[in-house]
């Protein structure tokens, strides 16, 4: 993980997020939201929300098949995690579903 | 709002009364169900996508049936379908890994092997056994056949209803439309202690938005001039079924992460279209209401397929029992063209998933109170119409 805890320099002031949120799969990434309180996923949110239009502008840039490099790659990985969150924080304001059916039924398969 | 209805059913037809609700308690209404719908009819199994190459094999499961279906992709393209049982003692010829490339498959228990077009090809110590022949002991078949990417299968070797035929008119008027293009994003799987049609009929209805999603799509799907989430037309066939969802609340003010999707092409679920319907299907948004979202299109008995302009999601519900149902959920759609995109889309997915567990908690607690039997029949406004005229379809089967 440490190899890839690097972001492109012009998003480094975010580069201690990389370890905990710049996970690889939908299941890793909804596991840490539903393991979050809301405080830390505000915290995240707001970190995060003011840099995403120029993080999606950087991204663009990038066709879904290229091989990118790791710094890249955790981008593309933190900005994912933006959208993991972003119903927790902006709809729900709990980071699992209220009266939801039980996550531990739901597995993501993809 | 008016909407509009276009259906082969009248509500006349359907009748206006509470429908009972035994048919999703007893066991043996069940039974009934599995022997003389699920047993007679095409069902969707997978998609094109789940095995594109030539030689490619997919193990899938028909819990319903209580089997396995061995897909494999032969040289020139075409599907076939196995039951995935060796003809030699009954063993699953395949255990893992339930998908590959492969041209041959070695039944583990005596090493018979079968080759992609089921033919059994080799025998082990094949001269012991009298007056054999290897050409009688293929691999036993179901019927294969595709609808826009769809991989449907038919139980019976020769069923006297082609694929084409079974999907009639809802062929006519969804084909065309934007499945082509698009492909697998997200999969989700769940076993649910409820009915299959309870199960179904939560997501055949836009009745729920404003009450049950309130904290998740309703501020973006109703409007005040549509505060009921009114559908935009049905249309209701002999079996099949489409309901027309609207959505695009004009005075919603979108959250950052929707701000982002539309800035980035994440696609349009939730937001209602304006326009741009050229490429669609006339049996699509039929009405053409501008505030269009997506399509239910319900085919009978246990898939359905959600069509928006540029995004879909299937459900297939597969009930094991009268109160148990497997259930798997796909979302499609178009290929990100870049990064950004891609990280868009996600929304859609998250954003579904989310909502799909606040629909699906509502199941198991109705389930629970049919059983009791209290209630015992539900009164179903017009909004719900394609529950009752599923529950009329499924009466007209067992017969």
């Amino acid at each position: 993980m440490t190899s890839r805890a690097v972001l492109p320099k012009e998003f480094s002031d975010l580069t201690d997020l990389v370890e905990e949120w710049a996970l690889e799969t939908p299941q890793a990434l909804n596991s840490k939201r539903l393991n979050s309180t809301i405080e830390q996923l505000d915290s995240l949110y707001s970190r995060l929300d003011q840099r995403m239009v120029s993080i999606m502008c950087y991204l663009q840039k990038f066709s879904v098949s290229e091989e990118t490099s790791d710094a890249d790659d955790s981008l593309y990985r933190l900005a994912r995690a933006f959208m993991e969150i972003a119903p927790a924080v902006e709809l729900f304001r709990d980071p699992d579903i209220p009266d939801g059916f039980p996550s531990e039924k739901f597995k993501i398969v993809l | 709002m008016s909407s509009s209805s276009d259906t082969r059913y009248s509500l006349e037809d359907l009748g206006t009364d509470p429908v009972p609700t035994f048919p999703c308690v007893d066991p043996g209404y069940f039974l009934e169900e599995k022997e003389k719908i699920f047993k007679r009819v095409w069902l969707n199994i997978g998609h094109e996508t789940d095995l594109p190459n030539p030689g490619d094999f997919l193990v899938k499961s028909a819990p319903t049936l209580g089997i396995e279906v061995l897909l494999t992709r032969l040289e020139g393209g075409e599907l076939r379908a196995f039951y995935n049982i060796c003809t030699h003692r009954n063993n699953k010829v395949i255990r893992s890994p339930k998908s590959g490339n492969a041209r041959t498959f070695s039944c583990g228990f005596h090493g018979w092997v079968f080759n992609s077009q089921g033919e059994l090809i080799q025998v082990p110590d094949e001269d012991e056994f009298v007056d054999f022949k290897k050409c009688s002991f293929g691999l036993r078949s179901l019927s294969i056949d595709t609808w826009e990417n769809f991989v449907f299968v038919h139980p019976e070797e020769a069923p006297e209803v082609s694929l084409q035929d079974w999907l009639g008119e809802v062929l006519v008027d969804v084909s065309g439309g934007p499945l082509k293009a698009l492909r697998p994003t997200a999969k989700f799987h769940a076993i649910v202690e409820v009915n299959w049609k309870v199960f179904s009929d939560a997501f055949c209805e836009a009745y729920h938005v404003g009450t049950l999603h309130k904290r998740s799509v309703a501020g973006s799907f109703i409007s005040r001039e549509n505060p009921f989430c009114h559908h935009g037309g049905t249309r209701i066939y002999e079996n099949h079924s489409i309901l027309s969802v609207l959505g695009g609340n004009p005075d919603h003010q979108p959250t950052n992460a929707e701000k982002l999707v539309g800035e980035f092409g994440g696609g349009s679920y939730g937001k209602g279209l304006s326009g741009a319907f050229d490429r669609l299907p006339p049996g699509l948004n039929r009405s053409r209401h501008d505030s269009w979202n997506f399509d239910i299109v319900n085919i009978f008995p246990n898939f359905a397929v959600h069509i928006g302009a540029d995004f879909a999601y299937t459900y297939n519900f597969w009930p094991i029992s009268a109160t148990k149902t497997v259930w798997d959920v796909a979302i499609y759609q178009e290929p990100a063209r870049n990064l950004s995109e891609e990280v868009a889309q996600n929304y859609m997915r998250v954003l579904l998933r989310d909502t799909l567990r606040e629909d699906v908690n509502t199941t198991e607690a109705s389930q629970l109170n049919m059983n009791s039997g209290v209630v015992g029949a539900m009164p179903l406004s017009k909004q719900e119409i394609v529950l009752r005229h599923r529950y009329k379809v499924v009466e007209r089967w067992l017969r």
